[in-house]
């Protein structure tokens, strides 16, 4: 949906470092992700994953380097990136839906402030993301407390996709999920970043996911990524953390049931 | 198609927009799209578009053809699909016909063949009647009697707690109690001088003044050291303890229980009563009486800059009133009513904490029915123990 052709970087971060006091999380971190594929990062716990996503988001300052959402630094502009709040959006690792407000009025929010769309338009394309998200439009009514883990994921998905970003940020999308929850809606990701076109950066833990969804992976260790590619190049990479983590007894069960199919 | 020009002059007719162009010719109407088919270009037009549209088509008296093209489409997203697709129900027994549709749209199209946008969705805004108001003062009225009467269970409860700790005295949280006791006290010594030096120097000046037209001002120190001793200062440190105590107590309680903290404490088998609140109120029990004795002096205080700076009564002589005027027993009444009012304070703040829901909206709401409740029962406790003491004539008279 932009006018940046497929493949082409659409994040780009050079040389990050990311402090905490004296805690150093990143240190000269470099990462481009491209555009209209899903990408994966993982790593260890505690690897500030999800640091780099505040980083990205412009949630957090970075202490040096750059990071160049579609050619825009998402701290720099005075409005705190709002010129980019249309084009991506976040899902929250606990969905961080607005607890007053119904389902249907969390996903008609951002358009209505973004876009100043309301009335009726505004509520027949709430209903379509929750449609889109495989939601019953029943569930438009609700409030977040009423929805189970799994409808809190999709109904945050929905919101995150009310502008029709052009980039999706996740942070661990399956963790809560059962395996049936998590396989529906990585299904459900996979379907509808094809059908919208839709760049995805996602954190996870989930060998599944990895496997099934993620068109690149890029592997966060020593405050670096350490490698980023296609998974081939990945398994094949040699850093003791890789290799336990993909040659684990976990990660060669799901890579066998991966060659089965 | 002669017979259309005579009768209908105005069928031939061109709208035009950035997104959009509609034509209208013979018995065919094409609608020409083109540009950035995205939400924020749509969204300022959309309502332009259906005026336009149902103008086209409402000039036609029999059935029409519609053509819709997207030969010009630049990009388009899913809000371009519902566009088009309310347009196709709006057009009911006409053949609306896409052309060269780009194929982003028409996978997306795909992806949303099966959403129905004629599902009837329940409207949303309630007119409200005076039926409604009438049940809503109802309800008011239930509640405040709901939570008059849970009012001696809170206390049971707490005579419970109470009972545990004098059998299991070390089970008793004293660090949590003095980390309560400083941040109930140091924080609020500021306000609670401020606000009773005023009060007690704007009292004086109101008294003072009066008396003064009889050459009595001298009078003032000995009535304002008792008004200000037995009345003012508690019921001024109360309503500020309220205030702060009363609403971060429900606040901090009431995020723990969104955060399903307390459900977590319950399953480790941790007595919340024990745990949370008693600690709470035992540095109340503490904080309140300090808190009143400050505010007692401040009030003084407050008088007696009053008096010296309007009425050149000096420190003597005010010190000498005060020991004339205020007895022992003065301040005893005043401290006697810092137990009730510390205890019952911080119950309702911990009960109305325990009743927030998982939303950010009743945390609000029962933060704010805390402080009003704490402010009634500061009021009340101070008037029923103050009659009390008058009817039995029992400390001073
Ligand atoms: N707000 C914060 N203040 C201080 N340290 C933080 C903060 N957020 C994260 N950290 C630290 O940054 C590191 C990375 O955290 P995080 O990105 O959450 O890890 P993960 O990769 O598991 O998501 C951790 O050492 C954490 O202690
Ligand atoms: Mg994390």
């Amino acid at each position: 949906m932009t006018d940046i052709p497929a493949n082409q970087a659409i994040i780009v971060v050079e040389n990050l470092r990311s402090q905490f006091g004296t805690n150093l999380v990143h240190d000269d971190l470099n990462l481009t992700i491209e555009k209209g594929v899903i990408t994966g990062i993982v790593g260890g716990s505690g690897t500030g994953k999800s640091v780099l996503l505040r980083t990205m988001t412009g949630l957090k300052k970075p202490e040096a380097g750059s990071v160049k959402i579609l050619g825009v630094n998402p701290f720099s502009e005075t409005k705190g990136g709002l010129g980019l709040a249309r084009k991506w959006g976040v899902l929250f690792q606990d969905g961080a839906l607005f607890s007053s407000l119904s389902v249907l009025d969390n996903i008609r929010l951002p358009m209505k402030e973004q876009l100043g769309i309301h009335g009726q338009f505004a509520q027949e394309l709430a209903y379509m993301k929750l449609f889109l998200v495989g939601l019953d439009w029943t569930v438009g009514q609700l409030m977040p407390s009423e929805l189970s883990g799994g409808m809190r994921k999709r109904v945050a998905l929905a919101r995150a996709l009310a502008l029709d970003p052009e980039i999706l940020f996740l942070d661990e999308p399956t963790s809560g999920l059962d395996p049936i929850g998590a396989e529906k809606f990585d299904e459900l990701l996979l379907e509808l970043t094809h059908a919208l076109g839709i760049s995805v950066v996602m954190i996870t833990h989930d060998l599944d996911s990895i496997f099934k969804i993620c068109g690149n992976v890029a592997v966060l260790a020593d405050g670096k990524v350490i490698v980023d590619g296609k998974l081939d190049k990945i398994l094949k990479f040699d850093h003791p953390w890789v290799q336990e983590y993909f040659g684990g007894a976990r990660g060669r069960q799901v890579q066998a049931q991966q060659q089965n199919k | 198609m002669l017979y259309n020009c005579h009768i209908y002059p105005l069928i031939q007719g061109l709208m035009k927009s950035d997104l959009y162009s509609i034509i209208v010719e013979n018995n065919r109407i094409n609608i020409a799209l083109f540009g950035r088919w995205t939400l924020a270009h749509i969204g300022a037009i959309e309502r332009q578009l259906f005026k336009d549209y149902k103008l086209a088509l409402g000039r036609k008296p029999y059935k029409l053809n519609v053509i819709i093209s997207g030969r010009g489409i630049d990009i388009v997203d899913t809000s371009a699909v519902l566009m088009i697709k309310k347009m196709q129900i709006f057009a009911t027994d006409m053949d609306v016909e896409l052309a060269d549709m780009p194929d982003e749209f028409n996978s997306l199209s795909l992806k949303l063949a099966d959403f129905d946008i004629t599902q009837k969705h329940p409207k949303q805004s309630k007119i409200r009647g005076p039926l409604d108001m009438l049940e809503a003062f109802g309800k008011a009225c239930l509640r405040s009697y709901r939570a008059f009467a849970e009012t001696p269970q809170l206390l049971g409860l707490f005579l419970m707690a109470i009972l545990h700790t004098l059998r299991k005295p070390f089970e008793f949280r004293f660090t949590s109690m003095v980390y309560h006791i400083q941040y109930m006290t140091i924080p609020a010594i500021a306000i609670v001088f401020a606000v009773s030096f005023m009060v007690g120097a704007v009292l004086t000046e109101q008294v003072a003044w009066r008396l003064s037209i009889f050459g009595a001002e001298e009078y003032v120190v000995g009535f304002i050291g008792m008004v200000t001793t037995r009345e003012t200062s508690i019921l001024l440190t109360g309503m500020l303890i309220a205030g702060r105590s009363s609403s971060s107590i429900t606040a901090e309680i009431g995020s723990m229980r969104m955060n399903e903290e307390i459900d977590a404490m319950k399953v480790i088998g941790l007595d919340v009563m024990r745990f949370l609140v008693m600690p709470r109120v035992m540095a109340m029990l503490i904080a309140f009486p300090i808190l009143t004795v400050i505010g007692i002096f401040a009030g003084y205080a407050g008088s007696a800059f009053l008096l010296y700076v309007r009425y050149d009564i000096g420190l003597s002589v005010f010190i000498d009133g005060i020991y004339d005027g205020v007895t022992i027993y003065d301040i005893g009444t005043a401290l006697v009513k810092t137990p009730f009012m510390a205890v019952m304070l911080v119950l309702v703040a911990c009960n109305e904490g325990m009743k927030v829901q998982s939303n950010a909206a009743s945390l609000g709401y029962h933060t704010t029915v805390s402080v009003v409740k704490g402010l009634f029962l500061v009021i009340i406790i101070d008037a029923i123990i103050a009659i009390y003491f008058t009817q039995v004539n029992l400390l001073g008279s």
